[in-house]
């Protein structure tokens, strides 16, 4: 049985798409065969993050249409075994999406996949409800600031009365906060918001705390996800963050500001 | 109109109750004049038939203690509309209603017939019948809910309670009793009711308590850093709420019409 993970914020810009590429990434590298679905029809990124734009072909809203079958449109990762994308359409809106055309793409998914990662297009509009409906669990993707905030709680109300299983009365979508950007010195200057400010505002589990880091806009702009940079921080914490995802116990890291010692001075400069 | 029969196939349950909010249009009499409420009752639909055609009626009785209420309902049916029933009549009128197979509406509260009247006073030409279509929260609306939901939510659970945090774009209106909410309420959420409000969370939204005018309602929250707060129509906003009022367990409440907020 496949299990249906959205990523999903509400707000744009936050990071879902990079999380969407990261956490897939990571499923993959553990095993789980993983497919990571971009569901931001007119403003597709994620095939430009995972390194696969020149090899889309048929997309997301052919196999809905039934222009193409899946096997057509899902493109193979080179680096990952297990990892699959299917990219969105960039000539079409979000109207192309249909509940039923959706729930048939998936269906056929789930019969061959462990996980289906579903990247959400920002608002709370058409394409961002398909991309939460049918999910069994959310990732809710926060930066650290007042109004990312509020437009996830906006999205954690929408998860709890509009999807699939809570229209059918089933256990409610298993909601996970994934905080990005954060910067442990501009919290201790009172510029953001602390983790467990935003854990107290939003009331979730929190998955992890993925630190600003300049290697994310490295990874994007190379097309390698960010999660393959096992030496970054941002890399190591999704890592984590997927651990905990599959049920391990991970301490969280990255939440202080880094004491550097006489040695750390020296040679990380 | 209001009853719903649906369930067919369960024969233990052939019907169910249910209250409706629904807009009914109110005849107000103005001039205890019999006949020229005909005429001009007439020359009223003559303007558009097919929307009053079998239009169901309620007659106000208030103004008219003296009116010969068989009579109007007749005048009513012969213009091809339905009389339903009576509001705000004296009990001998409500008696007379039920003979002639009219509903009796229960009487309006203070504030809203208030308003009707006073809705009527500044809509109206000086005309001797006139139609007063009702919407929304006025008076035969809510007494038709109040007529016929009592069944299920008083007797029932006056209070609701809501276990998940409220969140931001969320309404929660608890009507005809009070609302507790264990968790909280975020900014950009709005929680209602009737009565009293319980917040075992932090408030950072908006409160509104006692909205159908419950001056002794209440507000309680456990951190109070909300948008507005409201108790019968009395409202402060966040700016001015005191800084020093925000922690704690705190209970909003109105003193001689000044909301007041204080520690617990």
């Amino acid at each position: 049985m496949a299990k249906i993970i959205v990523i999903t914020s509400g707000k744009g810009g936050v990071g879902k798409t990079t999380t969407s590429a990261a956490i897939s990434t990571g499923l993959a590298k553990r095993g789980y065969k993983t497919v990571v679905i971009d569901f931001d029809v007119g403003l597709r990124n994620l095939d430009l993050i995972m390194g696969c734009e020149r090899r889309v072909v048929y997309d997301f809203v052919n196999v809905i249409k039934e222009e193409a079958n899946l096997n057509q449109a899902l493109i193979k990762d080179k680096r990952v075994d297990n990892l699959y994308i299917l990219p969105a359409s960039q000539t079409r809106d979000k109207d192309a999406l249909d509940i039923e055309g959706v729930q048939r793409v998936i269906d056929d998914l789930a019969k061959d996949f462990a996980y289906i990662i579903c990247d959400s297009p920002a608002g709370i509009e058409k394409g961002a409800m398909m991309a939460m409906y049918f999910a069994d669990e959310a990732i809710v993707v926060t930066n650290p600031e007042v109004s990312s905030v509020r437009d996830s709680d906006r999205v954690l109300g929408i998860l709890a009365s509009k999807t699939k299983r809570a229209e059918e009365n089933q256990d409610p979508v298993k909601e996970s906060l994934l905080l990005t950007r954060y910067s442990p010195e501009r919290v201790e200057k009172g510029e953001m918001l602390s983790v467990e400010d935003v854990k107290d505002i939003l009331a979730i589990p929190l998955l992890g705390v993925i630190p600003e880091s300049e290697s994310v806009l490295q990874a994007s702009n190379s097309g390698q996800p960010v999660i393959l940079d096992e030496e970054s921080d941002a890399g190591k914490a999704y890592e984590d963050a997927v651990g905990r995802l599959l049920g391990d116990e991970v301490p969280h890291r990255f939440l202080e500001v880094e004491k550097k010692g006489f040695f750390g001075r020296l040679f990380r400069g | 109109m209001v009853l719903k029969s649906k369930n067919k196939i369960q024969v233990e349950r052939a019907f169910e109750f249910k209250g409706r909010m629904l807009t009914l249009t109110v005849l107000n009499v103005i001039e205890n004049d019999l006949a020229a409420i005909d005429q001009q009752l007439g020359e009223k639909i003559a303007q558009a038939p097919e929307f009053f055609k079998n239009s169901p009626i309620v007659i106000d009785a208030n103004v008219f203690e003296s009116i010969d209420l068989k009579r109007v309902a007749n005048i009513i049916r012969d213009h091809q509309l339905v009389p339903v029933g009576i509001i705000g009549g004296n009990p001998k009128q409500e008696l007379l209603a039920a003979d002639i197979g009219l509903g009796v509406f229960p009487k309006i509260r203070a504030v809203s017939s208030d308003k009707s009247d006073r809705k009527t006073k500044n809509n109206k030409e000086p005309e001797t019948g006139s139609l007063n279509s009702v919407t929304g929260k006025q008076q035969t609306v809510e007494n038709t809910q109040e007529q016929l939901v009592p069944v299920v939510e008083i007797t029932k659970s006056p209070t609701m309670l809501i276990k998940q945090p409220v969140r931001s774009g969320q309404q929660i209106y608890a009507r005809g009793g009070d609302l507790v909410v264990m968790s909280s309420v975020g900014a950009g959420a709005e929680v209602l009711a009737d009565g009293h409000i319980h917040i075992y969370g932090s408030l950072r939204g908006r409160a509104l308590a006692g909205v159908q005018g419950d001056t002794q309602a209440r507000i309680f929250c456990n951190n109070l850093d909300a948008e507005l707060l409201s108790i019968a129509g009395q409202y402060k906003i966040s700016d001015d709420i005191p800084q020093d009022a925000k922690n704690g367990l705190v209970q909003i409440y109105l003193d001689n019409e000044q909301m007041k907020i204080q520690g617990l």
